[in-house]
């Protein structure tokens, strides 16, 4: 046992240790990350596709008949993997000015109104449509993990105009949709 | 020398060994994190532009317009809102079927139209939409109405004293109406399919919407004396692409017959 270099049975396999513990450590890092990115990925996947669902239910067939028609589609959503807010915005462009996209923090939704057998407003109604009663604003993105995805699609809406029966127009708008989780 | 001598040699060469094994391992995974989902990612993005393309495409068909294009469709006062209105394309069908032309005026209203719901996607997308018919008799009278929207690159000018940069500012969106007249008696030009196939050739088509119409027209007919109404088959159709320079001294777009100038929009 006093042979040069022998440090023991342990001892003679410390310099080897070194490598496999560096190469441990590499390799569950690198699993840990990419259990991480894949993780986000599948999340983001799964919230594009209930905004494409929220999307789909609405477009239907690209022609909104009234409020009710909207509010039927709202209803038979079931979409609980984001936090979503939609709705009709009214599309404000005049010809020189570019196109601005909606503020997504404030959403001025089209109203429709409705009116009793005199002519007397009732009330408006508002073309939104939201699972939950939280607002996104500035301080809800600065969280951590906060992801939003937005998406804007052009649709004809049969607007009624409130200047009697039958006083309607097929107006484009702008289904907004905002999700985040 | 004795083998037992040679023990921590070995295990070091194992552990290297090891070592190179996982090195391997863990750069296919972090390959396979950064590249994961990419398919699926593009699939989305095209997917979102190919229903964005049916939806405009649908909601320019269907939307309204006062029949005198002075008044405003919708001012928030029924007492001032267009009294008379009818759909766009049936405006643009029946001003179409007396002279089988398209009148500037309906023509502004259009554009206004498709620039509006075109909106959302114009700063990343360049599209065309053009009405086509199949007038056989009159081959090459085919499209009473092409709007392009492509963005004007200006030439790169280089910056004084750095002579690897450049500025490139100033670039903006326009639009053209392309394919000159569509009026046989004036004569018409060259534009066909084709010649729209050749030009997205170029650019590399990302999402195409179609609709089929039909075009009535009127004309005399000679052995009855009087006049009848025929119609002509034709579509419209919405094509987008990613923004990209359009060099104005190819041929494919020199085919378009597109208008020196842009639409003014003032």
């Amino acid at each position: 046992m006093k042979q040069k270099g022998f440090l023991g049975p342990i001892g003679d396999d410390l310099p080897s240790l070194i490598p496999l513990i560096f190469a441990l450590i590499v390799f569950f890092g690198v699993f840990n990350l990419s259990l991480g990115v894949f993780e986000k990925k599948s999340d983001d996947f799964s919230a594009d596709i209930a905004v494409l669902q929220i999307a789909n239910g609405f477009r239907g067939t690209g022609y909104i008949t009234s409020h009710n028609d909207f509010q039927k589609t709202c209803d038979s959503l079931n979409i609980r993997r984001v936090k979503y807010v939609a709705g009709l915005v009214a599309f404000d462009l005049g010809l020189s000015n570019p196109y601005e996209l909606p503020d997504f923090f404030n959403l001025d939704f089209i109203e429709e109104k409705a009116f009793d057998e005199f002519g007397n407003e009732l009330a408006s109604l508002p073309f939104m449509c939201s699972n939950t009663e939280e607002e996104l604003s500035d301080a809800l993105l600065l969280k951590p993990q906060k992801s939003v995805i937005s998406r804007v699609y052009p649709i004809a809406l049969d607007f009624d105009r409130g200047g009697g029966e039958g006083d309607s127009i097929v107006r484009p708008v702008q289904l907004v949709i905002v999700a985040w989780k | 020398m004795e083998i037992r001598n040679c023990r921590g040699q070995a295990a070091v060469a194992d552990a290297l060994y090891f070592l190179l094994i996982v090195m391997g391992c863990a750069a296919f995974l972090f390959a396979f994190a950064g590249g994961y989902g990419r398919t699926v990612s593009d699939f989305a993005s095209k997917r979102y532009l190919s229903e964005y393309s049916t939806s405009a495409l649908k909601t320019i068909l269907y939307t309204s317009t006062p029949r005198n294009t002075s008044e405003l469709l919708f001012t928030g006062n029924p007492d001032t809102d267009a009294k008379e209105v009818d759909y766009l394309i049936a405006m643009i069908k029946q001003d179409f079927a007396d002279d089988e032309e398209i009148n500037s005026s309906y023509k502004d209203i259009l554009t206004q139209n498709i620039r509006r719901v075109m909106g959302p996607v114009d700063d990343s997308f360049d599209w065309i939409f053009f009405l086509y018919l199949e007038r056989a008799q009159s081959p090459g009278c085919d499209f009473p109405y092409v709007l392009i929207n492509v963005v004007d690159y200006p030439t790169p000018v280089p910056v004084p004293g750095k002579s690897k940069d450049i500025n490139i500012t100033g670039q903006e969106q326009q639009y053209y109406y392309c394919g000159g007249s569509s009026d046989p008696i004036i004569g018409c030009n060259a534009i066909s399919k084709t010649s729209i196939d050749n030009f997205l050739l170029a650019t590399g088509a990302s999402a195409r919407a179609f609709a089929p119409m039909n075009f009535p027209y009127i004309y005399y007919d000679t052995e009855d004396s009087a006049y009848r109404l025929k119609r002509y088959n034709g579509s419209a159709e919405l094509i987008l692409w990613r923004s990209t320079k359009v060099d104005k001294t190819l041929d494919a777009w020199i085919d378009l017959d597109c208008d020196t100038s842009p639409i003014s929009l003032s």
